[in-house]
């Protein structure tokens, strides 16, 4: 997991303190063509699925997924977000792209 | 509003003066008759309005048949959806999810009687409704389903009268013994109904087109007078053109939309003749943020508003716009 930039004070934190953390991460959803994941470079690459598409709603911003353990989730994608690229069925790859923010008390 | 007040208030005039003048105190069993149809009528309407979807929260103002026009404040608070993953069923091409929905509000009117007979005479009515149910949503297209429902609804309806005309301080008591004035009832109603509803999506607008046929029968089951004994069907079928537009701009980390519908209701049966109207029109329009996803059971917060007329009451909303989905 990647800090973000707005992340503060993670060097105080010490391995073995006990904590309560509330985290808020940026999650990338990548749609693979034909099990191949695109990279930067345009070389696509096989990578194995995490999840598929379930369900699209573009006006309200849904995108609900099915995890290889049957978990099903319905996340909330931003203004950016290329819904009109997916489709139900659809095989996808989820990635933490960065740490928004962590909240930790000490006890 | 409105043809209800309206028609508690023909009815009121009409029993009172239909009272021979030496003899006030004798009310024929025709007369009485023919006042109690009218107010069970009235108290059932009533119990819809408050407790049904079939008008919004709002100011009404009654412009109708009676010698009065008369306001009217009512309060609703309701939501409705589809909860679970979509199924199946059976082996055909038809997806289906169950549906809960709920209502419940409040009517409060006063009609201040300025007719000769009736002078400074204070008439309050109070109805209060809440229902719930459920059934299912079917989709046979990605945009085209149904959804059949069935509710119970209960209703309360209570009526204070203040006599401070020389006829209605000498006949209180008689008209109370009657079930004119001063009286309550319980009711319950039950609702089976059926959505229509067709989403046509362009770009990320939703255009809504639905139709609801709706049949209600309501039943008293305990009241303050015997005379006041409800029993009745009525019918009310609901057009409507929603518009959901979302803005592409974000405002306190939540989406803004805008909107609004078109609605006309058609009115048969008790409800009609209670409301004394045969349809409702309202035209509401909305500016709001999307919590859908974000925060439990809630679609969207912001303001709306409504204009509502019929063929003899207009009335006007203006609040907190909050769609709540289960």
């Amino acid at each position: 997991m990647t800090p973000g930039p707005r992340v503060k004070n993670l060097s105080q934190v010490r391995a073995g303190d006990k904590a309560r953390a509330t985290v808020a991460q940026e999650l990338s959803v990548y749609v693979l063509r034909n099990g191949q994941l695109p990279g930067i470079d345009g070389k696509s690459e096989p990578v194995s699925p995490d999840a598929k598409v379930l369900m699209v709603e573009p006006s309200y911003r849904l995108l609900t997924l099915q995890y290889s353990n049957h978990q099903i989730e319905t996340l909330k994608v931003g203004l950016e977000a290329k819904l009109s690229e997916m489709e139900a069925g659809d095989a996808v790859v989820v990635k933490t792209t960065e740490l928004l923010a962590l909240r930790v008390q000490k006890h | 509003m409105i043809p209800t007040t309206s028609r508690l208030h023909v009815c009121l005039s009409m029993g009172l003066l239909l009272l021979p003048l030496p003899v006030w105190s004798q009310i024929t069993p025709g007369q009485a008759e023919q006042l109690r149809t009218g107010i069970n009528d009235r108290i059932e309407a009533l119990t819809i309005l408050g407790g049904d979807y079939l008008l919004g929260g709002g100011h009404f103002h009654s412009t109708g048949d009676g010698p009065s026009d008369v306001d009217i404040d009512t309060s609703k608070f309701g939501g409705s959806g589809e909860f679970g993953t979509l199924k199946q069923l059976g082996d055909l091409d038809i997806a289906w999810r169950p549906r809960l929905q709920g209502n419940m509000g409040t009517v409060d009117f006063k009609n201040h009687f300025d007719t000769p007979l009736l002078n400074g005479d204070l008439s309050e009515t109070k109805a209060f409704g809440i229902q719930f149910g459920g059934g299912a949503r079917f989709w046979f297209t990605d945009d085209f389903s149904l959804a059949p429902t069935i509710m119970g609804m209960y209703g309360h309806t209570t009526n204070d009268y203040t006599a401070r005309s020389a006829f209605m301080v000498v006949n209180l008591a008689k008209a109370t013994q009657v079930g004119l004035v001063d009286w309550r009832a319980d009711t319950w109603t039950v609702r089976p109904a059926l959505n229509i509803q067709y989403v046509y999506a362009w770009d990320r607008t939703l255009i809504t087109l639905s139709s609801d046929p709706a049949y209600m029968h309501t039943k008293s089951f305990s009241s303050s007078n015997p005379n006041i004994n409800i029993g009745g069907d009525s019918e009310a079928w609901d057009n409507k053109v929603d518009i959901d537009i979302p803005l592409g701009h974000m405002l306190l980390s939540h989406e803004l939309r805008t909107g609004g519908y078109f609605e006309r209701t058609e009115l048969y049966g008790d409800v009609k003749e209670g409301l004394n109207t045969g349809h409702l029109n309202e035209i509401h329009g909305r500016l709001v943020l999307d919590y859908l996803n974000q925060l439990w059971l809630t679609q969207w917060i912001g303001l709306g508003g409504s204009y509502y007329w019929g063929s003899n009451f207009t009335g006007w909303s203006v609040g907190v716009d909050f769609m709540l989905v289960f």
